[in-house]
């Protein structure tokens, strides 16, 4: 085989690799990749290096070494791993580790394909690579069925599930350093494995069976660790819900206790105004009614008016903050009003991400008017067709440093207070779509994020 | 003169507040004129759309039978009448004031609780539009305008200190002393806008020459009046310093 075919092979093989990836993340992150002309050129010389230093290393003999072999193979898989790792970064702008384990599951798919191409032609062991129908043989089972097999395991993965629950184990961005570890250095264990049974049991293992078992070992493990995981997130989910509906049941209550209240003074209201009609004097009539409507309105109108806009509130888990927070403002005193004046069913934001940001903001205004009676915090979602807003204004009684309220620890109120900002600008930095703005006008801090919905 | 609009479904309402305000335009010789009522928004929007003039306007938030409510009226109008004074008359399990603050600039928000109440609403609305007004002539501080998703903010320019880019494409960040503003734009536009009192200096960094506190040369480093910090490259030394001594 010629040194050009070789690379060409090597090309058209790593080139394949990169393609899948990108094109099972783009399906997983539903995001547009941002393509520019220096990215696409970056990303083919890298490529072409790998090919080109691919095909000298097999020219020059390295892989018939003992020695040479484990440690070309090695660093040509991790070249590969890093070109197709830099392919996402570059084009999706995504963390560096998100794209790293990312790239890894899907290295390990592949060679799990790779290798069953090969298992399934029978005489794989035997490619001569010199003799022309051999290349062919060889070029159809690992540039045609490896990829096509991959695709399959994919597809299957997917349909299983595991392809959700890695994605979502990934996006929360909260790795466990071990499980990357374990997954990074899997062509290190691989090798070692190999090269140690070898050594003991001379031929009955290959690479091929090893990468397998390594395989499932690596699936049986994660599976394990995620289901825990997702465990103990569907029972918070279920704690957060059944809190939820207690909360509502409890408003709703104290809604019926104030309206019975109510019902109460306005037969006694009735029987007067009826008197007042009979004996014709109509100014006091007036006056009658005016307080009756104020009264009506300050009594209940305001649970009224809350209830009404939380009823525009869809997303669950953000109307069960709301109800929350409600609830210990209403422990501390703290006037709250909530304006939802259209539907909210949904948000480009994950509604874990919301509500960490909304409840970060939502902290941080009842730490500021705590202790200030009359102090009213104002809260609005508006959702708006293509945008939706999410927006906390309250009063402000501390000077605040507004450059250095952002600074990780920084507080108005004594330490330990301040990570708040500092960990809501860092999810929302995740956001392409979401601008956060902050406002200090009128006396009062304005905090608002607005997010892109299409 | 100023056109006054009122749209209120209650036709009886409706009615007394025409009355109303074509008394007390009267009484305090406002230069005001009741130019429409009606329950019917597209009206409103019509002669919107002929006039051509700012106007004061008194919506009621439910328009009880009509295909539009009065948030979506407001929104139609401020596409017309971009400057205009938009009041909202409504009952209190409607209120919503902070939102239409927020999207329309609405100047006031009436209860209707009862008449006098109510009216007396009204009254302190026209106070304030004319208050509004009297201001507005005497505003000579200049503006940046930026559009954030669906809402326009305005800064006053020399409220600014800095421009950042934010890593990610085409998303900058405006340090103001009372503002801090993500949006999407790009920094060559920016720097055309702005003029003479910003200057790149950094590929990064658009700053307000007239709100430095001071530089530090070794570190190529720009200490601004809120305590923020900026880069500047190293080609832009000799220029950022001519440029401070003379402004």
């Amino acid at each position: 085989m010629s040194n050009g075919v070789t690379i060409i092979y090597n090309f058209i093989s790593i080139g394949t690799s990169h393609v899948i990836s990108f094109f099972v993340f783009y399906y997983l992150i539903r995001k547009k990749p941002s393509f520019d002309k220096r990215g696409v050129t970056e990303i083919l010389l890298l490529n072409l290096f790998h090919a080109v230093l691919g095909a000298y290393f097999y020219r020059a003999g390295f892989l018939q070494d003992s020695v040479g072999r484990p440690v070309t193979l090695l660093f040509i898989w991790y070249l590969s791993a890093f070109g197709s790792a830099f392919c996402l970064k570059r084009f999706f702008q995504e963390q560096w580790s998100i794209c790293w384990t990312f790239t890894f599951f899907l290295k390990l798919i592949e060679e799990c394909a790779a290798n069953l191409a090969l298992l399934l032609d029978i005489n794989y062991y035997f490619y001569d690579l010199s003799v022309f129908p051999q290349f062919v043989r060889y070029c159809v089972v690992t540039l045609l069925f490896a990829p096509l097999i991959d695709l399959l395991f994919l597809y299957m993965i997917k349909k299983v599930g595991v392809l959700g629950i890695f994605w979502n184990w990934l996006k929360q961005g909260e790795f466990h350093i071990r499980t990357i570890a374990f997954l990074s250095l899997f062509p290190i264990w691989n090798q070692l494995m190999f090269a140690f049974l070898n050594i003991r049991y001379y031929d009955k293992f290959d690479e091929i069976t090893w990468t397998e078992l390594f395989v499932l070992i690596f699936f049986i493990l994660f599976i394990h660790m995620t289901r825990g995981e997702m465990q103990e997130k569907q029972l918070k989910v279920q704690q957060i819900s059944l809190a939820q509906q207690k909360n509502y049941i409890e408003s709703l209550e104290g809604l019926q206790k104030e309206m019975r209240m109510f019902r109460h003074d306005y037969k006694n209201m009735m029987s007067s105004m009826y008197l007042q009609a009979k004996e014709g004097d109509y100014q006091s009539l007036q006056m009658f009614i005016q307080n009756m409507t104020e009264d009506f309105d300050s009594q209940v109108g305001g649970q009224i008016q809350r209830m009404t806009q939380l009823g525009n509130i869809y997303v669950l888990e953000l109307k069960g903050l709301l109800f929350e927070k409600l609830a210990a403002m209403q422990k501390e005193k703290i006037e709250c009003s909530i304006e939802a004046i259209r539907p909210f069913y949904t948000t480009k934001i994950r509604s874990t991400d919301l509500c960490r940001c909304f409840g970060i903001l939502i902290d941080n205004a009842m730490e500021e008017v705590c202790g200030h009676s009359g102090a009213k915090i104002e809260i609005m979602i508006s959702s708006q067709g293509k945008f939706t807003t999410f927006r906390i204004k309250n009063p402000l009684f501390s000077n605040v440093d507004f450059h250095k309220i952002w600074q990780e620890g920084y507080s108005t109120r004594g330490c330990d207070r301040g990570i708040g900002l500092a960990s809501y600008q860092k999810i929302l930095a995740r956001y392409d779509n979401v601008l956060p703005i902050t406002t200090v006008k009128d006396g009062y801090f304005i905090q608002e994020f607005k997010v892109l919905e299409d | 003169m100023l056109p006054v609009y009122i749209c209120e479904d209650d036709e009886k309402i409706c009615l007394a507040q025409k009355e109303f305000l074509e008394n007390l335009i009267l009484m305090e010789g406002y230069d005001m004129e009741i130019v429409l009522s009606t329950c019917h928004p597209y009206e409103v929007i019509q002669l919107v759309s002929e006039k051509k003039q700012r106007g004061i306007y008194f919506l009621d938030v439910e328009l009880k039978g009509e295909s539009m409510d009065g948030f979506a009226l407001g929104q139609k109008i401020r596409e017309l009448d971009t400057r205009g004074f938009l009041i909202y008359v409504t009952s209190f399990e409607n209120l919503a004031f902070e939102t239409f603050r927020y999207h329309l600039e609405a100047l006031d928000y009436i209860v209707k609780e009862n008449m006098e109440k109510m009216f007396d609403g009204m009254r302190r609305s026209l106070l304030v539009v004319l208050e509004r007004m009297q201001k507005e002539q005497g505003e000579q501080r200049e503006f940046f305008t930026v559009k954030v998703m669906d809402v326009v903010k305005h800064i006053p320019v020399d409220e600014i200190f800095f421009f950042e880019t934010m890593g990610r494409t085409h998303r900058i960040e405006l340090h103001a002393e009372h503002d801090r503003i993500n949006f999407i734009g790009s920094m060559q536009e920016l720097e055309e806008s702005l003029g003479k009192r910003f200057m790149r200096v950094h590929r990064a960094y658009l700053v307000n020459l007239e709100r430095i506190l001071e530089l530090d040369l070794k570190h190529r480093e720009i200490l601004m009046e809120n305590g923020g910090k900026c880069f500047f490259a190293k080609n832009v030394k000799r220029e950022l310093l001519d440029r401070i001594h003379f402004s």
